[in-house]
C-alpha cells in the first residue's frame, strides 16, 4: 500500500464506507502505537492512545485538508493524545515506569536499565524515530509516511539518536 | 571496523529492548469502543460532528504549530505583560482612573436609566423584610424619576421631579394616592445649575474617598470609589439636613461604593448601605437599607412626559396628619431641600438612599 492510496481511502471513508477507514487504521495502527509508546513508555497505554487517536481522527476526518498526508496528520493527533494521557497520569501520581518497556529481554538487567534511561534522556523527536524503527522493524519509507519527513532526514535522526545513546551508555560504563 | 560493530550491537540491543509483537488492529472492537465515531463512518458523516470544547492547551498547540504564530503569540504575551507592568494612557490596560475621570465621562451623558434592587431590613435578620426592585431615570435637561416595585413587579411608588416646572410628584398606585408640590423658584433655578461635576466634587473631593479594587464586577475588572460617611457629607457639604428631608426620609450613617468600568469610565454598579432613622417612608421605624444598582444604561431615549406625570382620575391627594402638615409646612419652601436631592440623585445613586422608600 502506498501513500497515494490514502486520499482514496479517506474519500471513501467520508462516503459511508467504514471499511476504508478500517484499512487506514490497520495501516497506521502499529506506527501510532510506537509513537505513543515513545511518549508514554507504556505499551498498553500506548495501544489505548493509538485507538483514541484514531477516534479523534475519525471525528476530524471531514476537516482534513490534505488526505495524502493522513499518516503524519494522525501521528500528530496521536502525539497529542499521548501527551494528554501522560499529563493525566502524572496528575494521578502514577509512576511512569510501570509499563512493559522497563522489563526488556536484554542480555542483563543492568544494561537494559541503562538503555531505558538512555532512551528517556533522548529528545522526543529522536526517541520517536528509534521507537518507530525498532518497535516493529519498520522501513524508512513507512516511517517517512508517519513522520512526514524524507527517508534521508529520518536516517540522520536515527544516527544522531544512536550516537547519543552510545555516549550515554559509555558514560555509564557500558560498552554497546 | 570497531565502530560498525558497536553500531550493530546497539541496533541489536535496541531491537531486543523495543521490539514488540503488537496485536493486529481489530476494527470491530474499535467500532464497539467508539460507537459514535463508527456511526459517523456508517452514515458518511451525514450529521455534523459536534465540536469538542476547545481547551487552552489545544489553543496553545494551534499557536505553536507555526513558527510565525509562535513568535506572534510570544510577542503578544510579552506586550500584555509589559502593559501591566508599565500602564499608561496609551497602553492596552487603562491607567488607574481618578474620580475626575468618571465625572468627565458622566458630563458627556445626557440621559441614564438605572435598575437594581433595594432591600429593606427592619430587624437584625439577614433576610430582608422587603425586597424591592427599582428603576431610576435621569435626564439632565428634564429631571429625575425614581420607581419602586415589589418583587413581582408591581409599581408601589413613583417619584418624579420635573426640572422645567419644578414640580415634584409622588404616586402611590397600590393605594391610588398622589402627592404633588412645587419647589420654590429660586431653588428650582439652583437645581437646574447643578451638574454632575459639582455634585461629584462635593462628595468625592480629591483624596476624600477611598479607591478599592480592581474587583470582578459583572465580569469586568472594575475600579471602586467608596465613601464611608455618606450621611455626614450630604448633610454638611450639600446642606441636605433640612427638616423636610428628615421628615420624608431621614438618613443615618451610610456608606456608598461605586464601581466604575475602567474602559468607559462610567458607573457599572452602585452599592449603598446605611441606616434610615424613623421617618415617613419607614413608617417611623428604624430601617437598614441595602441597595445595589447593577444595570446602568447611558444615552437612553426617555419620554419627557413622564417627568410630569398625569394624575389618574381615581387617585386622591395624599392627606397628611396635622403634625405632618406642620412639619411639611416648616420645610415648605422646603421642598427646597428635597428638590436638589432628587435632582442630584439622578447624577449619583449615592443620594439614592434619600429617595422615598415605602413599605409595600
Amino acid at each position: 500500500m502506498t501513500n497515494e492510496e490514502d486520499p482514496i481511502l479517506v474519500r471513501r471513508a467520508l462516503e459511508a464506507d467504514p471499511e476504508s477507514f478500517g484499512q487506514l487504521c490497520r495501516q497506521y495502527y502499529h506506527p501510532l502505537v510506537a509513537v505513543a509508546d515513545s511518549i508514554l513508555l507504556d505499551h498498553h497505554l500506548a495501544e489505548d492512545a493509538a485507538q483514541e487517536a484514531l477516534a479523534h481522527a475519525c471525528r476530524q476526518l471531514p476537516r482534513l485538508k490534505k488526505p495524502e498526508r493522513f499518516g503524519s496528520w494522525v501521528a500528530a493527533i496521536c502525539r497529542n493524545v499521548a501527551k494528554d494521557m501522560l499529563r493525566d497520569r502524572r496528575k494521578q501520581r502514577v509512576l511512569a515506569d510501570d509499563g512493559e518497556t522497563q522489563t526488556p529481554d536484554c542480555r542483563d538487567e543492568g544494561q537494559g536499565e541503562i538503555l531505558a534511561e538512555a532512551l528517556q534522556q533522548l529528545p522526543q523527536q529522536l526517541r520517536e524515530v528509534v521507537f518507530l524503527r525498532f518497535y516493529n522493524e519498520m522501513s524508512y519509507e513507512q516511517m517517512a509516511r508517519v513522520l512526514g519527513a524524507t527517508p534521508q532526514s529520518i536516517d540522520g535522526r536515527l544516527r544522531r539518536a544512536k550516537k547519543r545513546i552510545g555516549r550515554f551508555m559509555k558514560a555509564k560504563g557500558f560498552e554497546p | 571496523m570497531k565502530r560498525k560493530d558497536d553500531t550493530d550491537r546497539l541496533d541489536e540491543m535496541l531491537a531486543q529492548h523495543l521490539h514488540r509483537e503488537p496485536a493486529p488492529f481489530d476494527f470491530e472492537h474499535w467500532a464497539h469502543r467508539f460507537p459514535e465515531e463508527a456511526e459517523h463512518l456508517r452514515s458518511g458523516f451525514a450529521r455534523p460532528v459536534p465540536n469538542r470544547r476547545t481547551q487552552l492547551i489545544q489553543i496553545g498547540r494551534c499557536l505553536m504549530t507555526s513558527r510565525y504564530t509562535k513568535f506572534a503569540s510570544v510577542a503578544a504575551a510579552v506586550l500584555v505583560a509589559a502593559s501591566f507592568l508599565f500602564p499608561g494612557r496609551h497602553g492596552i490596560v487603562p491607567e488607574s482612573i481618578a474620580w475626575a475621570d468618571v465625572q468627565e465621562a458622566m458630563e458627556q451623558v445626557q440621559t441614564i436609566r438605572v435598575t437594581g434592587t433595594r432591600n429593606c431590613f427592619f430587624s437584625q435578620s439577614e433576610t430582608p423584610t422587603y425586597r424591592l426592585g427599582l428603576e431610576k431615570l435621569f435626564s439632565f435637561s428634564r429631571g429625575y424619576i425614581d420607581r419602586t416595585f415589589t418583587e413581582d413587579g408591581r409599581l408601589i411608588i413613583e417619584l418624579a421631579y420635573d426640572l422645567q416646572t419644578g414640580t415634584v410628584t409622588v404616586l402611590f398606585p397600590t393605594r391610588k394616592l398622589y402627592y404633588r408640590t412645587q419647589v420654590p423658584q429660586t431653588l428650582r433655578e439652583e437645581t437646574r445649575q447643578v451638574t454632575f461635576r459639582e455634585f461629584g466634587e462635593s462628595l468625592f473631593v480629591s483624596g476624600d474617598y477611598r479607591m478599592i479594587g480592581p474587583n470582578d464586577v459583572q465580569g469586568i475588572q472594575a475600579v471602586g470609589f467608596e465613601i464611608p460617611d455618606l450621611h455626614s457629607r450630604l448633610k454638611t457639604k450639600l446642606g441636605l439636613g433640612g427638616r423636610l428631608v428628615d421628615f420624608f426620609f431621614s438618613f443615618g450613617p451610610a456608606r456608598a461604593r461605586m464601581w466604575v468600568n475602567p474602559e468607559t469610565r462610567l458607573p457599572l454598579q452602585l452599592e449603598a448601605e446605611g441606616k434610615v432613622n424613623p421617618c415617613l417612608v419607614t413608617g417611623y421605624r428604624e430601617m437598614t437599607l441595602r441597595e445595589i444598582d447593577d444595570r446602568w444604561e447611558f444615552g437612553v431615549e426617555l419620554d419627557n412626559a413622564q417627568f410630569l406625570p398625569a394624575i389618574p382620575e381615581d387617585y386622591q391627594a395624599l392627606t397628611l396628619s396635622p403634625v405632618s402638615k406642620a412639619q411639611a409646612a416648616v420645610g415648605a419652601a422646603g421642598a427646597g431641600s428635597l428638590a436638589p436631592v432628587l435632582l442630584m440623585a439622578r447624577h449619583s445613586r449615592r443620594r439614592r438612599s434619600k429617595t422615598p422608600v415605602t413599605t409595600p
